[in-house]
């Protein structure tokens, strides 16, 4: 980043301002791309791909630490001392606007100052409800273990109504930029672009501050190194909630349970559904599927110790409420029916699926109980 | 040294090529003890009637699976599919060379599965007809 030009100067037009630096510049359009990124894979992209969600956050989360390092050792116009200001300037701004003379700002006008200030602290927000949903919804990420996947689920509603609250934002932004434009006589999106606006002979130039670029890296580097600190002691956690170690051939559920079908993860069903099954094994969904006692008690201990409620995924969380006509059916829980809606039912009989039961032909994790997004394909045969 | 050579190659010549196991071996001495204590009349395991068992269609067991066949392919060298849609590979054991070593599997899936073809449990001498019929394959 070039350093003489972060700070307010005078340009080789004499009626030329540069207000917002290159720093700055970038941050904001950057941080609009990623938003953009961010919300396409949050609301449509296939739900394989929320690493793209992830890593589009990761990147927002490294714009606003700039941003706010940037906010205190930044030159003037970026600085928040100089663009929070106290309600009552806002409200003499908005009495300017309304009587359609609008007071002259360097940088941010009071209003929208605040306006900065709400979309930092939304975004922020935003970001680290996205990473304890992420935890405790998906057992992934920093926080991975160290969240329940009921505090996961609330944040992930948080995360979703702070979205909706930063898209009343933005667009309030926006039309606050348009409308300064107007009054102003002031292209600002282009001043975002290239940093200047006019300066008219009634104006006059601010005192602002010269930016402490080497302050910024310092702190920005400090606060990196403490992530990475944080990151590696997180990393070590041994036990991560949900994540009890499961292996069906180990445990030898496979071979007991896994011979006319896959090893259905014993965390899909609660225990009461799997007494009912191994008690009528003779009967197993229309099939006899009896195992010599000591088997059976092996089984029965191995499901019930592994059932629903000992598991904290999200999978492991939503099927503990079972189909009240058919309780043993993990096909005909609630949330299996509404995960699966929009898959249509012929899709199924597919070669490559056979039939609803059949997990593992689109969940690629399915025999560790995880069935995270990132493990679903669907096979070959494109499902509509 | 050079009789026990002699001995060995004498030996591989003898050794039918897809040999029984130890565990396959005993397996059929059991069934064959069974079925003379259930009937005095058995004699020997005949591969001709585990073919017949193997595939006929039987009745008494459940509507949707009449036959071994059903499940397992038509032939001992083809492979099946289980209900559930799991393949099941084939019975005959010079596709499938770990077939019959495991002798609880053996019973779980006799147990199991004449249940569900003929209703009722396979008879010692039904289980050793089939055995010699599919050791065979």
């Amino acid at each position: 980043m070039s350093l003489s030009h972060t700070s307010v100067s005078r340009q080789a037009s004499a009626q030329e301002l540069l207000i917002w630096d290159k720093g700055t510049r970038i941050f904001h359009w950057m941080l609009v791309l990623l938003v953009v990124g961010d919300a396409l894979t949050g609301w449509m992209a296939p739900k394989w791909m929320l690493n793209w969600h992830v890593a589009f956050g990761a990147g927002i989360g490294m714009l606003l630490i700039w941003r706010i390092v940037w906010g205190v050792y930044g030159p003037g116009p970026s600085r928040f001392e100089n663009f929070i200001r106290s309600p009552a300037a806002v409200l003499g701004h908005l009495r300017s606007v309304a009587s359609g003379h609008p007071r002259w700002h360097a940088g941010h006008n009071p209003a929208g100052g605040w306006m900065i200030v709400a979309l930092l602290i939304t975004l922020t927000l935003i970001l680290i409800t996205g990473l304890i949903a992420l935890a405790g919804e998906e057992k992934q990420g920093i926080l991975a273990g160290w969240i329940s996947y009921g505090v996961g689920h609330l944040c992930k509603e948080i995360h979703e109504g702070l979205v909706t609250l930063l898209f009343v934002l933005i667009p309030t932004h926006i039309a606050g930029v348009i409308l300064e434009s107007l009054l102003e006589r002031e292209n600002l999106i282009r001043s975002m672009i290239t940093g200047k606006k006019r300066l008219t002979a009634i104006q006059t130039l601010p005192e602002l501050q010269q930016a402490k670029p080497v302050h910024a890296l310092i702190w920005n580097s400090g606060i990196a190194l403490l992530l990475w600190v944080g990151y590696l002691g997180l990393g070590e956690h041994p036990a991560p909630l949900g994540h009890a170690p499961w292996s069906a051939s180990a445990a030898g559920y496979a071979k007991a349970c896994g011979e006319c079908h896959w090893s259905f993860h014993p965390s899909l069903l609660p225990e009461s559904s799997w007494q009912t099954m191994i008690s009528t094994l003779d009967n197993h969904f229309g099939e006899n599927a009896s195992l010599s006692e000591d088997v059976r008690r092996q089984m029965d201990d191995l499901l019930r110790t592994n059932a629903a409620h000992a598991w904290d995924t999200k999978a492991a969380n939503q099927l503990r409420r079972v189909s009240k006509e058919e309780p043993m059916r993990i096909t005909a829980a609630p949330y299996w029916l509404k995960k699966h809606r929009h898959i249509p039912a012929d899709s199924y009989a597919s070669k490559s699926i056979g039939s609803k039961s059949n997990c593992p032909a689109c969940h690629q994790d399915a025999e560790s109980g995880h069935f995270t997004p990132q493990a679903i394909r669907n096979p070959k045969e494109k499902i509509a | 040294m050079k009789a026990f050579i002699v001995w060995m190659v004498g030996l591989a010549t003898v050794v039918p090529q897809h040999a029984w196991s130890g565990e396959q071996a005993s397996l059929l001495e059991k069934y064959a003890r069974q079925a003379r204590q259930e009937s005095p009349d058995f004699t020997v395991f005949q591969p001709q009637r585990g073919e017949l068992f193997f595939t006929s269609r039987h009745s008494g067991g459940k509507p949707d699976t009449p036959a071994c066949t059903t499940c397992h392919g038509a032939t001992p060298t083809s492979s099946g599919m289980t209900r559930a849609n799991k393949p099941i590979e084939p019975m005959a054991i010079s596709k499938t060379p770990s077939r019959f070593a495991d002798p609880d599997k053996v019973e779980k899936w006799f147990g199991r599965n004449c249940d569900s073809v003929l209703g009722r449990p396979c008879t010692a001498q039904e289980k050793g007809d089939v055995l010699v019929y599919l050791l065979k394959q």
